[in-house]
């Protein structure tokens, strides 16, 4: 009998949840920022997910046309010095730069927060380490820390993740921490504290869904910085290595062509923006969004 | 009273417009008037549209609010129509206002001085005159040591003594009529009664005007002449600060005085008033008080009542005052 | 008085920073794969003067000793010789930190010129037309890589023009000065737009305090009112962001130098990683981390004679 009931309300908690779960998606689908951004990154997915529907033609094979040629219905975006498709390695390159913004965000995200969970809910000798450690690491400017990862480490993709993984929790930690002190101190958590739950219940039922939405909203712009910052790294040669189409090696390789053929710079940075501009419009509207139901 | 009064607001409206949907009446058809010398007081629950209507006065809105009609006469001019330079100019020299959170008011990175003496337009020689002057002004407001204070800055001063230095501010263009918001709500009870006397005899002092805009009717009964309760918006009942504590002739007067210890009510249980106060966005035809009115009938949620005039100075707005007898009995039955 | 005592305080509080700093780019060096000594000396370097520097490192003692002796070079400025250029490196750095430093100077100069007025006039004019484009435009800047607007930039006044030159850095002062141009405008750009947002909200949350009605209340000018009430409170917390964003510019110098073949420690920097001239390397490393600390420091003092509710 009990434990029927119990089922019941579970459902009806499940039911709830689907309830308001629908009712946020309305609210952040009206918001043009949200809505704006979201539609951009879901086509820039598809593009790196299948980007055999955009292009018949090779990437990386070298001899596929003549070098150099200007923007045409044939070639899109015209072709590059050893006379391959522009347009066709951009949208090869998509899936990489994509994983670079998601991938190198998603690591830190998930690290930083928790620790700075930690570091915020037990202060004391967790928070002085961590907060120290942050203080000494905040004293390299973000560019070089990611570059004297790799000079240790050595140049390609992988290093890339691992260089800004190393670094990229800092931010996070920082933001949650702050963040976790100030929710931590509010009446509902002292309530929880008193009716006995544990802190791991505590921590992760009443804290972390309070104190995450900063957070959330700096993954956002933390994207657009590790796509930009990976792209900078394969422009001085440090990271994805050619032929593999990557938009920040092909504007160094467009760096040096700039006087004869523009198209090389040009394209690859359009792709890059608007990438960009939508991960900003998605974090623009988040903090509306997060505005609205805090009120 | 024979004389012209210093300031005379005819039916006053001035609403927020946050969108077609919603537009928020936050002051409407107030009229009031404001002798020399006197206090005049609002009281009524916060979201009443006392503030609003004192920031109207000084035509300190900012959109979405928006004056829509009704006159500010002072001296006989009205300022609504006043080009925004010379409003610059009416302002404190004529009309001048205080806030009610002194910190929050006062500009956190400027010294106490700067903050006294930039107002003073009629001073030539400012380095010398407008410091002599201002230590003067924190002197008269009571802030020990004006000479050292003066050279502080805000945070560097408790609340009470915040307060002070704000009246000092305001003070210092010489107005002939101060608005005060709230002064007290922020301070604490010895310090809330140093300020009133403060307020009362810098008043009699500088032989100016002084509305008072509270929630507190125990700060009323200490400083206003006269005075009006608002409620969504409105005026409800105006009259003398005598007449209203133990002749009041409005139903929503009589549950505020319910509401706190009184001589009248000594000994007997308080009754705090239910409910809340209407959504200022989305109010209903009648009478705004309806829902919390104990004498409602069927006519308060059809019609808006009228004020009127019952006996010179003495206003209300209700259905019911022609049933003043039965009244009577029921605000009698309150008093013992 | 008291700011000094504020400024020691906060010069103390930088020197466990700055220890730990060091122990990161000693262990940083430690972690290159392969023989420490060979690696200050480079691939080519004879037998022998390899054995004496192993010997001068104390690479036969224990770690602590390695990393006493690595600090006295430190701060004796005995950084070795680059193998790339052949000259000592602290002569190398001396060269070039001028033009760094330079550039991060012009950037500021094209960041405060942007964003200033813009995020005055967005704040002033919330949810209006201007305020709207101005968050457009803003978002977009963030959005960009500074070193493909360079290559814009390059392409257009450059190329196409030809006002201005395509890269590097001319001998006289005026064409210094004209060959920070792009780069610096480059630069400046996402930082100049995170400074106008930040104006921007500050000026928006600023408006709806009580203050500035008290100052337009007592008859203030409205110039006046803008001026002391507003912009004083506004320009405090864009103070520290710019300072934040100085650094971020130093470590940007790394890409946008290459970009324009500007021969600063950017460059430099990048080169010495590719030239494994660890040397260097090194020394880059930790003199840009010096200067952010140092302008760390700078902005704090700055910020303490600014905003007189900080405590010292």
């Amino acid at each position: 009998m009990t434990s029927n009931l119990n089922k019941q309300g579970q459902h009806l908690v499940i039911q709830q949840h689907l309830i308001r779960m629908k009712d946020s998606l309305r609210i952040a689908l009206r918001n043009p920022s949200f809505l704006s951004g979201g539609i951009i990154l879901i086509v820039i997915c598809i593009i790196a997910f299948f980007p055999q529907w955009f292009t018949d033609y090779d990437p990386v094979a070298i001899s596929a046309g003549d070098p150099l040629v200007p923007p045409s219905t044939n070639h899109l975006f015209g072709t590059d010095n050893f006379g391959r498709d522009v347009f066709a390695r951009v949208i090869y390159a998509t899936k990489i730069d994509l994983q670079l913004a998601v991938v190198s965000t998603i690591v830190p995200f998930v690290v930083g927060s928790l620790l700075g969970l930690l570091a915020g809910y037990y202060g004391k000798i967790i928070d002085m380490v961590i907060m120290r450690f942050l203080d000494v690491l905040m004293a390299f400017p973000f560019t070089v820390l990611v570059i004297s990862i790799i000079t240790i480490l050595g140049n390609g993709l992988q290093n890339i993740f691992i260089a800004i993984w190393l670094v990229g929790w800092i931010a996070f930690a920082r933001l949650v921490r702050a963040e976790v002190l100030r929710v931590k101190e509010s009446e509902f958590i002292q309530a929880a504290r008193v009716a006995g739950f544990g802190d791991r219940r505590i921590i992760f039922r009443h804290v972390l869904p309070n104190a995450i939405s900063p957070a959330v909203v700096y993954a956002t712009s933390y994207a657009v910085l590790c796509m930009l910052t990976a792209a900078g790294m394969s422009f001085l040669g440090l990271g994805v290595q050619p032929p593999t189409p990557e938009w920040g090696s092909l504007l160094s390789e467009g760096r040096s062509f700039i006087g004869v053929a523009w198209w090389m710079t040009l394209f690859p940075g359009i792709f890059m923006a608007v990438t960009g501009i939508g991960f900003s419009l998605l974090g623009d509207g988040l903090t509306d969004f997060l505005r609205a139901k805090g009120r | 009273m024979s004389n012209p009064p210093l300031l005379e607001v005819k039916n006053l409206y001035m609403h927020y417009h946050i969108s077609d949907q919603e537009i928020v009446k936050a002051v409407s058809d107030v009229s009031f008037s404001v002798y020399e010398g006197e206090t005049f007081g609002f009281v009524g629950e916060s979201g009443c549209g006392k503030s609003a209507t004192c920031r109207s006065l000084l035509r300190l809105i900012k959109p979405p609010g928006e004056i829509l009609s009704g006159e500010i006469l002072y001296k006989g001019q009205d300022i609504l129509k006043l080009s925004p330079r010379a409003m610059q100019q009416f302002r404190g020299r004529q009309m001048s206002m205080i806030f009610q959170e002194p910190m929050t008011a006062l500009n956190p990175v400027m010294k106490i001085r700067d903050q006294i003496t930039d107002a003073l337009y009629f001073l030539k020689n400012r380095k010398t005159e407008a410091n002599e002057y201002a230590v003067d002004l924190l002197r008269r407001v009571g802030i020990p040591l004006p000479e050292e204070r003066i050279k502080e800055y805000p945070h560097q001063f408790s609340g009470g003594m915040q307060q002070r230095a704000m009246i000092a501010s305001a003070l210092g263009p010489k107005p002939g009529l101060l608005l005060a918001d709230e002064p007290t709500t922020a301070l604490d009870v010895t310090i809330q009664d140093q300020i009133i006397k403060l307020i009362n005899n810098l008043r009699d002092e500088l032989k100016m005007s002084v509305i008072l805009v509270t929630h507190d009717l125990g700060v009323v009964a200490q400083m206003c002449d006269r005075l009006a309760v608002m409620y969504a918006g409105r005026i409800m009942e105006m009259t003398d600060t005598v007449t209203l504590f133990s002749k009041p002739r409005h139903p929503y007067t009589y549950a505020l005085l319910g509401s706190i210890p009184t001589r009248a009510n000594r000994g007997k249980k308080l009754e705090p008033i239910t409910g809340a106060p209407p959504n200022l966005a989305n109010l209903d035809p009648g009478c705004p008080f309806k829902p919390r009115c104990r004498y409602a009938e069927s006519v308060c949620g059809e019609e808006l009542p009228e004020i009127r005039e019952l006996k010179p100075g003495h206003w209300s707005r209700c259905h019911f005052l022609d049933k003043a007898e039965s009244f009577q009995g029921v605000i009698e039955d309150y008093q013992q | 008085m008291s700011h000094i005592n504020y400024i020691v305080k906060r010069l103390l509080q930088i020197l466990p920073v700055l220890l730990c700093v060091t122990i990161l780019i000693f262990a940083m060096m430690r972690l290159i794969p392969g023989d420490p000594a060979r690696i200050q000396l480079g691939e080519n370097a004879r037998e022998a003067a390899v054995q004496a520097l192993r010997l001068k490192m104390g690479l036969d003692k224990p770690l602590v000793t390695q990393y006493f002796i690595f600090m006295k070079q430190l701060i004796t400025l005995d950084l070795g010789t680059s193998l790339l250029y052949k000259i000592p490196v602290v002569k190398l750095i001396s060269q070039r930190i001028g033009l760094t430093f330079s550039l991060a100077g012009v950037s500021m100069f094209f960041i405060i010129l942007i964003s200033f007025p813009l995020g005055y006039i967005a704040g002033m004019n919330k949810d209006k037309a201007a305020d709207q484009t101005i968050r457009v435009i803003s978002l977009a800047a963030i959005s960009m890589p500074s070193f493909w607007l360079g290559i814009l930039l390059m392409l257009f006044f450059g190329v196409h023009l030809r006002l201005l030159p395509v890269g590097g850095w001319g001998s006289t002062p005026l064409e210094h000065l004209k060959g920070l141009l792009l780069p610096g405008i480059a630069s400046a750009m996402v930082t100049a737009a995170l400074v106008m947002r930040n104006l921007r909200n500050s000026i928006v949350d600023i408006n709806s305090l009580d203050y500035v009605d008290f100052a337009r209340s007592k008859g203030l000018m409205d110039k006046t009112v803008k001026k002391n009430y507003i912009m004083r409170n506004a320009l405090l917390s864009a103070v520290t962001l710019l300072s934040m964003r100085f650094a971020w510019l130093l470590g940007g110098s790394v890409v946008i130098e290459t970009v324009f073949a500007l021969p600063g420690i950017g460059k430099l920097l990048v080169d010495s990683i590719f030239a494994r001239d660890y040397p260097v390397v090194q020394s880059v490393v930790f003199l840009l981390s010096f200067s952010v600390l140092v302008i760390n420091l700078i902005t704090d003092v700055l910020y303490a004679f600014l905003d007189p509710r900080i405590r010292l």
